[in-house]
């Protein structure tokens, strides 16, 4: 097979996931408890042989290169190939921000051009998902054109959400409409595409020149399925754009189901990320854990019930969580009791507060159009004093420096959110 | 002041029965992630100490395994860092590491070469958290030309190690190893600090041991001083030792979790623990990939174990990859890896007749089963048996 090396887009602002992508860029969201998500795309590079890996950063970059570091976990520190993080700089020629997917990658032409392998692929770091490209290359090079999109079925309800591909019997794409309000089809385009090197540096270099802005999915595809380039290849494996809250906290919630789509506990194809140096997770006699994965470094004193705990979090005596997703190092205060809740690194619970308890029905009044399904949201080092309600569909965030929030109800769809803390 | 570490890992370990069959003493799994030597080494990185030397010579693959470059204790560096020593040969005569002191000494060009100006010699197979730094600081101010860690313990455990006796400046007075009887109240703990000059002007071929070729005859010239210690050190001389010292992590944490003095070791990679919706966990130590669907209670287990449907394992010590089949049940008892107990066997349980026959061996009422072992269907592994690696144990049941 042709060697392929991959561009990584990571840079988006990831809005619509709230107070999680406030403080941090949405490929380092933590996700399944001791991963985020880059680590995905990454696992899936490495295993698919690909060895040289450029990823492309602009949005509060800094925890995620802090988790990517020289791609050690991932065999990516390599003398040749490797992990390279290209964010937006200022060059002899004009540089500017990344103005969309594919101006990200016209604005590191030069890395473009000095590459020597024939195809690149171009990988978006916000996705969960296992895939072994290899099939996608090789298919790449059988269909012949010089451009291929990796499509997955959608339900039908779903299309208004996605880039919508009509393909012929050929798997030549035929159509392609980002996110349209009534389509025949339901292949799904997954942001993942194939280029023939050469042929991308001339199609960016025109389409650059016609527009503002430069998006694969807005431009750089429709011109080429105008022109007959793009072969599509139908990926039937599991696969999750997290692109809001809701899907977020579904696909989360998601691997505790008996059997989960996304295979986690399969020996052979783990995926990689930072090893930890935490305790085993600890718990003692009164505790009582059920349908949960617990990461290294939790001690459990109270009841956990369908949740998932990254590292370090610390259950209280005679608390209960359900049904929720924390951070690291959070704390859960005695008595106290969390549902339908995300609870941001090292956020603390106070003794017998009530969090997330409620009517899903009053959407959130601060983000109506994230946060309307009945779960409520607790920001980074955010401090909740003991004794206070806080009900569904709430934003509650302290600043930084200074978690604790006033000691008042906090209703359903009301939010609290301290002064920096600007949504 | 610049020091060389050498780690002393050479032992059998027989004492550690099938734990120790395929693997060093120092490698033996401890706490739930760790290995026994993870403790030495992190006392070495938290107490500054960036060149140590691992003398290895018995099964040393799981030790070169689980090190590795030193990454997980930053001990992968350019200069210094950390690297394992076998017994090698010059040219000439080659031969096994016959001892403690044979082993420095068939290394005494890596301590002639060095710059160090103390020699720090210390056991890979104990479990303790110390700040080496206080006793260099201690050994530099006495300029003894050796200073060896004490500890009090008590009468009762005095025949298990070395004894000391002091006088009141913190000197050396008398040493008896392993004494059946003694007045002497402090035990040495394996722990050496050695003036560089002194080590090379007395490690010699025919002096084997540590503590008979080189300390007894030190101490007959005073020259031996003594750094009180008195945090946790434990020296895992049996299976029972190792077990209980195990389940002590219970209640005794802090060993593992306190957050002031981590313990580093390799990751597992694998994912977070899970439990299933019926599962029931209490008093217990689980590491990530572990999938509980049955019942665990005061019991340690290590990365990737699966406790099925029904299963029951309690006041037990599960090696990484065990499997316990649904239904079967696992109390007081020690499964070494990759062991299989099948649907609805029980290990550990006590003898049904009084009178059945006693195991002759160390490791007391504890069920103790080798690597891979397999218990069948419907089969039982009595407690206090030994199940040799690679085992497998039928069921006695007639049809």
């Amino acid at each position: 097979m042709k060697r392929t090396v991959a561009f990584i887009l990571a840079g988006g602002v990831g809005k619509r996931l709230s107070l999680l992508t406030r403080f941090r860029a949405k490929p380092a969201v933590p996700f399944g408890g001791k991963y985020r998500i880059i680590d995905f795309t990454l696992t899936n590079c490495i295993r698919s042989g690909i060895d040289e890996v450029y990823l492309l950063t602009q949005y509060i970059s800094r925890s995620l290169v802090r988790h990517i570091g020289i791609g050690k976990p991932w065999d990516l520190d390599r003398m040749t190939g490797g992990l390279h993080v290209l964010h937006p700089h200022l060059g002899y020629q004009a540089a500017d921000w990344y103005r969309g997917t594919a101006d990200a990658i016209y604005q590191n032409m030069s890395v473009l051009k000095k590459l020597t392998c024939e195809n690149v692929m171009i990988l978006s770091g916000d996705h969960v998902y296992l895939m072994d490209y290899r099939g996608f290359m090789a298919f790449h090079e059988e269909a012949g054109r010089p451009a291929s999109v990796a499509v997955v079925r959608v339900p039908r309800s779903m299309t208004s959400d996605f880039g919508i591909a009509s393909v012929d019997r050929s798997g030549n794409m035929t159509r392609f409409e980002e996110k349209p309000k009534a389509s025949d089809s339901n292949l799904a385009s997954m942001g993942i595409y194939i280029f023939n090197r050469e042929y991308l540096i001339s199609v960016l270099r025109l389409l650059e020149a016609r527009h503002d802005d430069l998006d694969f999915g807005k431009h750089v595809i429709p011109y080429l399925v105008s022109k007959g380039e793009v072969s599509a290849y139908d990926f039937s494996g599991y696969w999750l754009d997290i692109g809001t809250l809701k899907s977020y906290y579904t696909a989360s919630l998601g691997l505790l189901a008996d059997r989960p789509r996304l295979k986690l506990y399969r020996w052979s194809s783990l995926v990689l990320t930072i090893p930890d140096d935490e305790p085993p997770f600890v718990v003692t006699g009164e505790a009582d854990v059920r349908n949960s994965l617990i990461c290294n470094g939790c001690l459990v004193r109270g009841d956990v019930r369908s949740s998932i705990l990254s590292s370090g979090v610390k259950i209280e005596r005679g608390a209960r969580v359900e049904n929720s997703i924390l951070f690291h190092d959070c704390t859960i205060g005695a008595g106290a009791e969390v549902r339908n809740t995300i609870i941001d690194k090292g956020a603390l619970i106070g003794p017998h507060a009530r969090v997330g308890f409620g009517d899903p029905a009053s959407p959130s009044k601060l983000q109506p159009a994230y946060l309307d399904f009945g779960i409520t949201l607790v920001g980074k080092r955010t401090v909740v004093p003991g004794g206070i309600r806080v009900g569904t569909n709430c934003l509650v965030s302290g600043t930084l420096d200074r978690g604790l929030i006033p000691r008042r109800d906090i209703d359903d769809g009301e939010f609290f959110v301290g002064g920096d803390v600007r949504l | 002041m610049k020091i060389l570490t050498l780690i002393l890992a050479g032992g059998t370990g027989t004492e550690l029965s099938v734990l120790t069959r395929h693997r060093a003493k120092t490698a033996v799994p401890f706490g739930g992630r760790y290995r026994i030597i993870d403790f030495c080494l992190s006392n070495c990185v938290h107490s500054g100490l960036q060149e140590i030397a691992i003398l290895a010579q018995y099964s040393p693959k799981s030790l070169i395994d689980h090190i590795g470059m030193g990454k997980p204790w930053d001990l992968d560096r350019k200069s210094g860092g950390i690297y394992i020593l076998q017994p090698s040969h010059s040219g000439e005569a080659a031969q096994w590491y016959l001892g403690t002191a044979d082993a420095l000494y068939q290394n005494i060009d890596l301590i002639r070469n060095s710059k160090a100006e103390a020699i720090l010699v210390l056991s890979g197979d104990q479990i303790y958290v110390m700040d080496y730094r206080p006793m260099l600081q201690y050994h530099g101010e006495r300029g003894a030309a050796m200073t060896i860690a004490i500890k009090k313990v008590h009468p009762s455990q005095r025949s298990r190690f070395g004894m000391v006796r002091c006088s009141r400046d913190g000197l050396v007075t008398a040493f008896r190893e392993k004494p059946t009887e003694s007045t002497f109240r402090f035990a040495s703990l394996g722990i050496y600090l050695f003036r560089r000059d002194f080590v090379l002007d007395t490690l010699g071929s025919g002096k084997r041991d540590i503590v008979f070729d080189i300390v007894m005859p030190l101490i007959k010239r005073n020259e031996v001083a003594a750094y009180e210690f008195d945090g946790y050190w434990e020296d895992i001389g049996s299976v029972s030792s190792y077990y209980r010292a195990s389940l002590e992590l219970l209640k005794n944490r802090l060993l593992i979790t306190d957050p002031d003095w981590p313990i580093f070791t390799q990751g597992s990679g694998l994912p977070p623990a899970r439990c299933a919706k019926d599962s029931r966990v209490s008093d217990s130590i689980i590491a990530d990939g572990c999938i509980v669907k049955g019942k665990v209670t005061g019991s340690i287990l290590f990365p990737g174990v699966m406790v099925e449907e029904g299963a029951i394992v309690e006041d037990s010590i599960i090696f990484p990859f065990c499997r316990i089949g649904s239904d079967a049940r696992v109390s007081k008892s020690i499964l070494d890896k990759f062991v299989v107990v099948a649907g609805g066997a029980s290990v550990g349980a006590p003898p049904r007749r009084a009178h059945a026959k006693p195991t002759a061996d160390r490791t007391g009422d504890i069920a103790v089963l080798g690597r891979g072992a397999r218990v069948s269907p419907g089969a039982a592994v009595r407690a206090g048996t030994l199940v040799e690696p690679q085992t497998i144990v039928e069921s006695r049941r007639r049809r």
